[in-house]
């Protein structure tokens, strides 16, 4: 079948609470209103007030009873609404979620999902459209999932919920209204595993998100121009499947990362790290890294389109890396 | 709660046990033969002893910081305990985590958090869990008047009261956060008369009298048992030691202040209390205290003796992330 992305995660939810009495929803706003998105939308009509809270404005209670009902034998789905948020509740995500399974040798498990909207592109502003993966890959015990497709969103959520452990599942709010096609097979998609987009022989871009689509946009356009790129979507930004980045980069000797993240700490030089230290000798040039600026996300949509990286950025610096090395400008 | 004379033997033995336990290790640290540096509840054991007497099996306890008396009173052992300070292998996270906080869920005992406050979100969460698989179990959190500052302390108090959630929040205030007295804490001594703000019942008993404690611990458990939601129970009460052993007795709060609240010891109470009712003598008190010496001693002795950990057998990454997730190591 065709569905959005929106309507992917709506199914999983929905299939996954038919499935696991266990499975719960809490957040601001996910009830009757069906969340800012419509992600949730219906759900609590066909499940009841009790499986599909709508909480307090509070995302400390929020996450609070996510961990505590994760510990106690529930596999609770908490929303933040917008991921910026998670700012507010940050000591339950990090100092709870993330190590109570390994300070309690495994006595306590974490069958806990974080999901929430994130990015730009919406004229947002600085505190609403925030890409956050790399403040999540520093904390050890943390799993960071960020779909890009209707298919990986259903699977990769179903995935998320059936994990023992804490998972932020980050959906990009462009991509809501994404088309694609799906089957709501009741199949969970394995965490830590990328996937190949494209093939391709002189570089590999390795992407996520939105940023994917753009590179994938770029990739294409460049192939008239015959330069031909693979295209690697992490879906799972921590654990990344540095297995398959490797290989492919082993392949095309050369590497780009499209990031929406700020360029500084991003999560990309856990990438350019592993293929530094695992194939310097075989590259045909330094690692190149796009990212977003090193400034807050400003509301003007002139100003946000000059932050992040769009499609032409990408096909000018990764078309000169293999046309003439030295990709930075 | 009607107590029988078992049960009132029980409590002091409870008591006791904490008190010895918490000295014994200070002494210890002190004459520098243990590394354990102890955060003792000493003088507010009837706060976290009475609190924990009240609850039943399968019920679960978030302790704070100074809560070893909730710890021991629902079964954990004096030897766990050690263990747990002396960062053995045996200890409960296998030399991840501190003796403080620590937790075993198999006993009801919530495993802690260092950051003040932080407790009391996830003591929510599993009293959400009780309610909606409709258990009659309930869940007790601690927290002291430091705490009671946090966005956590409301968050807790909010949700629940506005969720309908079986937990209990009992506050040991010991007039300290660490050395800030509440006057540069709060406005008001007072902190029970919060939960009229959020729709709750809130109430104020003396925490160096058990059975005040007791009493109060109750009522709030059967109500949450009975599905009549949260209640605050705010316990003045008073830190007779400094906040840690490091730090000296002599830690600025007032030596008249001190000397008034050691004249209220929770235990030399109970201990009259019980003597004054004739039907448990001296004797009976002396056998129960010299038990829980014994106890305390062998619990020391096994927990002193146990191997150290040593760096080549160490399991580092076991558990970080779990078995279903497709891989062993972090990345």
């Amino acid at each position: 079948m065709k569905t959005t992305i929106s309507g992917a995660l709506r199914l999983a939810l929905r299939d996954e609470m038919t499935r696991d009495e266990t499975v719960f929803l809490i957040g601001e706003d996910i009830g009757y209103y069906g969340g800012i998105f419509n992600v949730t939308k219906g759900l609590i009509r066909q499940f009841g007030e009790r499986r599909v809270v709508d909480s307090p404005l509070d995302e400390t209670g929020i996450l609070g009873i996510g961990v505590g009902a994760a510990i106690s034998g529930l596999r609770p789905v908490v929303e933040i609404m917008y991921v910026d948020f998670i700012t507010t509740c940050m000591d339950q995500v990090i100092n709870n979620a993330a190590k109570m399974p390994w300070l309690s040798q495994g006595q306590l498990k974490m069958p806990l999902t974080i999901r929430a909207n994130f990015g730009t592109g919406k004229g947002d502003g600085p505190q609403q459209s925030q890409c956050v993966e790399a403040w999540f890959m520093n904390v050890p015990g943390l799993t960071v999932v960020e779909p890009s497709t209707p298919k990986d969103a259903y699977g990769l959520l179903l995935g998320s919920i059936r994990y023992d452990g804490a998972v932020l599942f980050l959906e990009h709010k462009l991509l809501y209204a994404l088309q694609g096609e799906m089957e709501p097979d009741g199949r969970a998609l394995p965490l830590g595993k990328g996937a190949v987009r494209q093939e391709g022989k002189d570089a590999t871009l390795v992407s996520c998100g939105l940023m994917l689509h753009k590179a994938m946009r770029a990739a294409q356009e460049l192939l008239e121009e015959g330069i031909s790129l693979e295209v690697i979507d992490v879906r799972t930004v921590k654990p990344l499947d540095l297995e398959l980045i490797l290989e492919s980069v082993e392949k095309t000797g050369r590497l780009v990362t499209v990031e929406e993240n700020p360029y500084t700490g991003g999560w990309g030089l856990t990438v350019t790290d592993a293929v530094n230290r695992e194939l310097f000798g075989k590259l045909k040039e330094a690692p190149l890294r796009i990212a977003s600026l090193d400034v807050p996300v400003p509301v003007s949509n002139v100003m946000e389109e000059m932050v992040v990286p769009n499609v032409e950025r990408i096909k000018r610096e990764a078309g000169r890396l293999v046309r003439h090395g030295k990709g930075r400008q | 709660m009607r107590m029988s004379i078992e049960d009132q033997k029980r409590l002091y033995r409870c008591l006791y046990l904490t008190r010895h336990t918490e000295e014994v290790l200070s002494d210890l640290y002190r004459e520098k033969k243990s590394p354990y540096k102890p955060m003792t509840g000493i003088g507010q054991e009837a706060v976290t002893v009475g609190a924990s007497f009240c609850l039943s099996e399968g019920d679960f306890v978030s302790p704070a910081l100074r809560e070893l008396g909730a710890m021991l009173t629902r079964g954990m052992s004096v030897r766990q305990h050690v263990l747990d300070a002396l960062k053995k292998p045996e200890s409960m996270s296998g030399g991840r985590f501190s003796a403080h906080h620590s937790g075993d869920i198999s006993k009801g005992i919530i495993l802690g958090t260092y950051i003040v406050g932080s407790n009391l979100p996830v003591a929510l969460g599993v009293a959400f869990s009780l309610k909606y698989t409709e258990s009659d179990r309930v869940v007790l959190a601690f927290f002291g008047d430091g705490a009671s500052s946090t966005g956590s302390f409301h968050s807790a108090m909010n949700c629940s009261s506005t969720m309908n959630l079986p937990l209990v929040l009992v506050c040991n205030n010991n007039a300290y956060a660490l050395s800030t007295p509440l006057r540069f804490q709060m406005k008001t001594p007072d902190i029970y008369i919060r939960a009229a703000g959020y729709g709750m019942e809130g109430v104020c008993v003396d925490g160096q009298d058990v059975c005040g404690v007791v009493e109060a611990v109750d009522k709030a458990v059967r109500k949450a048992r009975a599905g009549g939601g949260p209640t605050l129970i705010e316990c003045k009460t008073y830190r007779f030691r400094g906040h840690s052993e490091s730090h000296d007795f002599d830690d600025g709060r007032p030596a008249e202040e001190l000397s008034t609240w050691r004249a209220k010891d929770p235990l030399v109470i109970y201990r009259r209390f019980l003597l004054s009712g004739k039907k448990v003598d001296e004797k009976a008190l002396r056998r129960i205290e010299r038990e829980v010496e014994r106890e305390v001693k062998e619990g020391m002795e096994y927990a002193f003796a146990a191997p150290e950990l040593s760096a080549d057998k160490v399991d580092m990454y076991t558990h970080l992330y779990a078995d279903n997730g497709g891989r062993e190591k972090n990345v």
